[in-house]
């Protein structure tokens, strides 16, 4: 098989039995994403040189017989709202198209210390606002599944690279299902972490309440390497958990007796698609037939989830986006007279109309008239939801549901049944709110040969279960093997 | 509903955001979804909830009063859209 | 009587003072002051996407000590807000501030205006940061980040203060306070101390309180009570012509010595204010806050007080040695050393302040240990040398910092005490001064001056002058 369709773990131990170099490694990604991203489209900008010179000092420590992480050597994309020191980090929009940061997030680093290559930056939804990466300023990404379609988004750009073979695994965020959706829509698994859990020092924010910085990979194993690589306390983010962080590969066993499950009705009831319903019940009753306890449950706060959510985004969003106003970095408009016109011009010039759509409804909602009933309110919400789903994560170890209504959708085509519209986004945003993780594992196809994906909701800091759960189902079927035809 | 053009127009000058015509008018019944949102939420018993309550897993996130090396003048201004005198430059401001 | 008299000034203070920790309040860049433009930044100060905050410890804990230093409560939960706008020395386009939960609420200071104590209400001290500088030319403006993120703790007064005066002894007083607990310099032409003033008048006795106006960034404790004056006239002016005080923001133009008014903002600006999520709430035990009461010094007032029960100085002496906290602190050391506070208090004023410009008064900028004027007053007190003698040891321990026997000794300044050697002497003076000691046999007991100078010149001003003056008078009285 071609080394563009092998997982971080499978190359790892190719490298140590000398079967393949680096370098290597390095030129055959590049060759597949010659190959291939004019179709697919899920980079905007690459560092072939900067990659081949990473990967000539790892061989070199190879040859040495140095002991290496596992994700050493290892080609993988970031996506472009992360920061990559010397590298374009343009958030897919015109207001950053030629910002070259002066310093790497923190999980940039931490990839870096354990030796992984960081080759380019992928396509997303304009600052991770939007769920088909149609929303780039620069173009959308396909769906290498059927490059007709779209490949979920915001990390769309994310997703289809690994799909294609052109990343080993990759580096997205989620915000409401921004990593989940399109690792749904291409057969990939996709971890949103418990909040706090990675350091989103360098990730360019868009609702600080909400955003994590999230992997995607090709299956549960490299999700558990990657996670141990990074996670970890960050004392530049506030917000990040310090805590004894446990070796995520240990999770990695087949044991699912006694396991409790609930499934909230609300996530199997109208507007989803049959086939996404039978593929997930079908993984759901396989995890019943190896000992685990499956329970029909509700929680109707999840059908309120989409106001709290929306209010308490595009507030965030209103601010964050404030520092993006062309004095000491990104676009500045060439028409001007005095510095209120040369924010005004800029922002507009710089902005999507998604983005300024969200900028406009967050400005609305903190508005001091607006502030108890709309942001207040939806706060109060937030923090309501997140009880239930503590409560509810302490009865039963992992909630499932399926991460989307359909599978992966044409581009260009809106979704215009409102249902499914609404359906999508509430399938995902409720993690982000409890700041509970989520993972989306492929269950199967449909008719089609598109993926299904499916979620494992787990409670905070329980990542372990998710991987314990996931990579018994993995290993009891056979969809991770499976790669698009392209 | 109530909101219109003119409320958008007002939030994107507290925005500093220049919109089209189109946008203003689009982003006008995207308010009206935001205005039935809220009243969604209205509908909901939040009683119980104080913001100010005190659970929280991570808080006293403080860090050490001791100097670190900032950033190169160089690295700092390499993203200015104008530089002048080693400062970042803009227009007037209308006093 | 005038029409001013009928009018009641009523007048809130908000001050901003930098805090003078090493680092910014939400990074580890230096706070020191001047530096070349945009060298004290970091992603974090200046706004770079993706960069986040982590607040500073010792802000916290100077925060604490100003609140408890002015008699306030402390907020044991507490969190940072986002003010909202945009402006470029804005560089996120919001301030981290605290809007719901101030750190410190419900204060008080005690000022003195001539001799009456009154008591201004501190409404709430919180924490925020400050803005980087504009320097404007003909084409536009120069921006400056190095002050972006410096910590402020903002203090907002009741409106309890009615006049000029009042403005004046209340910012002394709290500036006093704020250096004598080392969380700032307080240095208003560094721009460390920086004065707001909101104000509006009334008729006595109305109740309501009348339209106010804001003065900002009133750079010297003179420009607050010449716009305070002049604001207070033109809006009684006003008043009486039948016009209205419009809400707005007014500057002191030094020029025209009038207030002038700044661009109406239209609408009040709407800052949105909403909790700050890339931080985490402070939760401070209530060991860690009296910890910080234990560690506060003595506030002048209660220094002044002490003064002058312990040591029986005057309100005025002890006024002006409490003024500035290293003074008062010399002032003390030196008093240890000698255990004469009265003699310490006038080498102080007299001397040591004629040496001192303002500025190094502050600073204590004494260029020898307080010890050593202890030790300079035990020798006059012992005798060991006289008043005058003492000013040019002083002189010379100001210049050279050595301590003051090793200078008698090296000058041979010793005063002469030995009555035997200066009975000696006496014989030679007035044998070598037959028309003095005449005169003053004769009736002329002023002569006794000359005789004594000539004392003082034969032995080089060391002579005992109250032993002089007594063997002279004797031995005069026998030749009688």
């Amino acid at each position: 098989m071609h080394l563009f369709t092998k997982t971080a773990d499978e190359l790892a131990t190719m490298l140590r039995n000398k079967e393949v170099t680096s370098v290597e490694l390095i030129e055959a990604y590049f060759e597949r994403i010659e190959a291939v991203d004019d179709k697919v489209k899920a980079y905007i900008s690459l560092d072939k040189e900067g990659a081949l010179e990473k990967a000539e000092e790892i061989d070199a420590k190879l040859e040495k017989g140095e002991e290496l992480s596992r994700l050493a050597g290892i080609p993988i994309g970031i996506k472009d709202n992360i920061c990559t020191k010397g590298l374009k980090t343009t958030c897919a929009s015109r207001m950053l198209e030629d910002f070259i940061p002066p310093y790497s997030a923190t999980v940039v680093e931490k990839l870096e210390d354990a030796g992984a290559i960081i080759i380019g930056k992928l396509n997303m939804d304009e600052f991770a606002m939007g769920g088909s990466t149609e929303n780039s300023y620069f173009f959308p990404s396909h769906n290498p599944w059927d490059l007709e379609r779209g490949p979920g988004g915001s990390s769309g750009g994310s997703a289809a690279a690994v799909a294609a073979g052109e990343s080993v695994f990759s580096i997205g965020t989620d915000t409401g299902g921004s990593i989940r959706q399109p690792a749904s829509s291409c057969n990939l698994v996709g971890l949103k972490p418990s909040k706090g859990l990675v350091s989103n020092y360098g990730v360019v924010s868009y609702a600080s309440s909400f955003d994590q910085t999230s992997p995607i990979t090709k299956d549960v194993k490299d999700m558990a390497l990657v996670l141990n690589a990074i996670t970890g306390h960050d004392p530049k983010d506030s917000t990040s958990i310090n805590m004894e962080y446990p070796d995520y590969t240990k999770a990695l066993t087949e044991d699912v007796k006694g396991l409790r499950i609930a499934l909230p009705k609300e996530y199997f009831g109208e507007g989803f698609n049959q086939e996404v319903k039978e593929a997930v019940l079908a993984s759901t009753k396989k995890l019943e037939d190896m000992g685990a306890v499956v329970e029909e449950i509700s929680m109707p706060l999840i059908k309120h989830s989409l106001p709290a959510y929306y209010i308490i985004a595009c507030a965030e969003a209103s601010s964050n986006l404030a520092r993006l106003d062309g004095v000491a970095y990104g676009h500045r408009a060439k028409d001007y007279t005095d510095v209120e016109s040369l924010y005004s011009n800029s922002r507009g010039e710089g902005f999507g109309a998604e983005v300024k759509r969200r900028i406009i409804l967050g400005t609305f909602v903190l508005s001091a008239a607006n502030y108890d009933s709309y942001y207040k309110k939806a706060l109060e919400t937030a923090k309501l939801i997140k009880e239930e789903h503590n409560k509810v994560l302490e009865d039963y170890d992992v909630i499932i549901a399926p991460t989307m209504p359909t599978t992966a959708l044409k581009i260009g085509q809106k979704q215009e049944d409102p249902v499914k519209d609404y359906l999508n986004d509430i399938c995902t945003i409720n993690a982000n709110i409890a700041g509970v993780p989520a993972m989306s594992l492929p269950c199967g196809f449909d008719k089609d040969g598109l993926p299904i994906g499916m979620q494992l909701i787990a409670g905070e800091f329980k990542e372990e279960t998710i991987l314990r759960v996931a990579y018994t189902l993995e290993q009891a079927t056979d969809f991770k093997d499976q790669r698009p035809k392209l | 509903m109530g909101l219109n053009k003119k409320d958008v127009l007002k939030l994107a000058g507290l925005a500093h955001l220049s919109l089209t015509e189109s946008e203003a008018e689009e982003f006008a019944k995207d308010l009206d979804k935001m205005v039935s949102f809220a009243e969604e939420l209205q509908g909901l018993d939040t009683s119980s909830i104080d913001l100010e309550d005190r659970d929280t897993n991570v808080y006293n996130v403080l860090r050490k009063d001791e100097v670190k090396p900032s950033m190169a003048k160089e690295e700092l201004l390499a993203n200015a859209p104008e530089q002048k005198e080693g400062c970042f430059f803009v227009p007037q401001i209308v006093e | 009587m005038s029409i001013y008299s009928n009018y009641e000034t009523v007048i809130g203070i908000e001050v901003h003072t930098e805090l003078s920790t090493n680092t910014k309040a939400f990074c580890s860049c230096t706070t020191k002051f001047g530096g070349e433009e945009n060298t004290h930044c970091c992603p974090v100060c200046v706004g770079m996407p993706g960069a986040m905050p982590v607040l500073n410890e010792k802000v916290v804990e100077y925060g604490v000590r100003a609140g408890l230093a002015t008699n306030c409560s402390i907020n044991k939960y507490s969190y940072q807000d986002r003010k909202n706008y945009f402006y470029p020395d804005l560089a996120k386009g919001y301030q981290v501030t605290q809007d719901k939960l101030p750190l410190c609420y419900d204060g008080h200071i005690d000022i003195e205006v001539e001799d009456k104590i009154k008591r201004i209400g501190i409404t709430r001290i919180h924490l925020e940061e400050d803005t980087g500088k504009l320097t404007h030319d003909q084409d536009g403006s120069l921006i400056d980040y190095n002050r972006c993120g410096v910590p402020l703790i903002e203090t907002v007064s009741e409106p309890d203060i009615n006049s000029a005066q009042e403005a004046r002894a209340y910012l002394e007083t709290l500036r006093n306070i704020f250096i004598y607990i080392g969380v700032s310099d307080c240095k208003m032409n560094e721009g460390s101390f920086r004065t707001d003033v909101n104000i509006s008048v009334r008729k006595k006795g109305d109740k309501e309180l009348g339209t106010r106006t804001e003065m900002k960034n009133l750079n010297s404790f003179s420009n607050v009570v010449k716009s305070i004056e002049a604001e207070t006239k033109r809006q009684i002016d006003l008043i009486e012509a039948g016009g209205e005080v419009i809400q707005e923001t007014r500057r002191w133009d030094e020029a025209s010595q009038t207030t002038v008014s700044m661009r109406t903002k239209g609408e009040a600006a709407d800052y949105r204010y909403f909790r700050d999520e890339d931080l985490r709430p402070v939760i401070l035990e209530d060991q860690y806050i009296e910890n910080i009461g234990k560690s506060l010094p003595e506030l002048a007032n209660a220094k002044k007080a002490r003064y002058m029960e312990e040591y029986d100085l005057n309100d005025y002496d002890a006024g002006q040695l409490v003024e500035s906290q290293k003074i008062a602190k010399f002032f003390e050391d030196a008093v240890e050393t000698c255990n004469n506070p009265k003699e310490v208090a006038n080498w102080i004023m007299r001397e040591i302040f004629r040496l001192l410009d303002e500025t190094e008064k502050e600073e204590a900028a004494i260029p020898f240990e307080a010890r050593l004027l202890g030790e300079m007053i035990k020798l006059i007190d012992a005798g060991t040398i006289s008043n005058n003698i003492a000013k040019q040891v002083f002189e010379e321990m100001w210049k050279t910092g050595k301590n003051p026997e090793a200078i008698v000794e090296e000058k041979g300044l010793k005063q002469i005490n030995d009555d035997d050697a200066l009975i000696e002497m006496a014989k030679e003076v007035l044998d070598s001064n037959e028309q003095s000691v005449k005169d003053y046999l004769g009736g002329n007991k002023r002569a006794l001056k000359a005789l004594m100078g000539q004392m003082m010149k034969k032995t080089r001003g060391k002579a005992n002058p109250q032993k002089v003056n007594e063997i002279l008078v004797n031995m005069l009285k026998e030749m009688e």
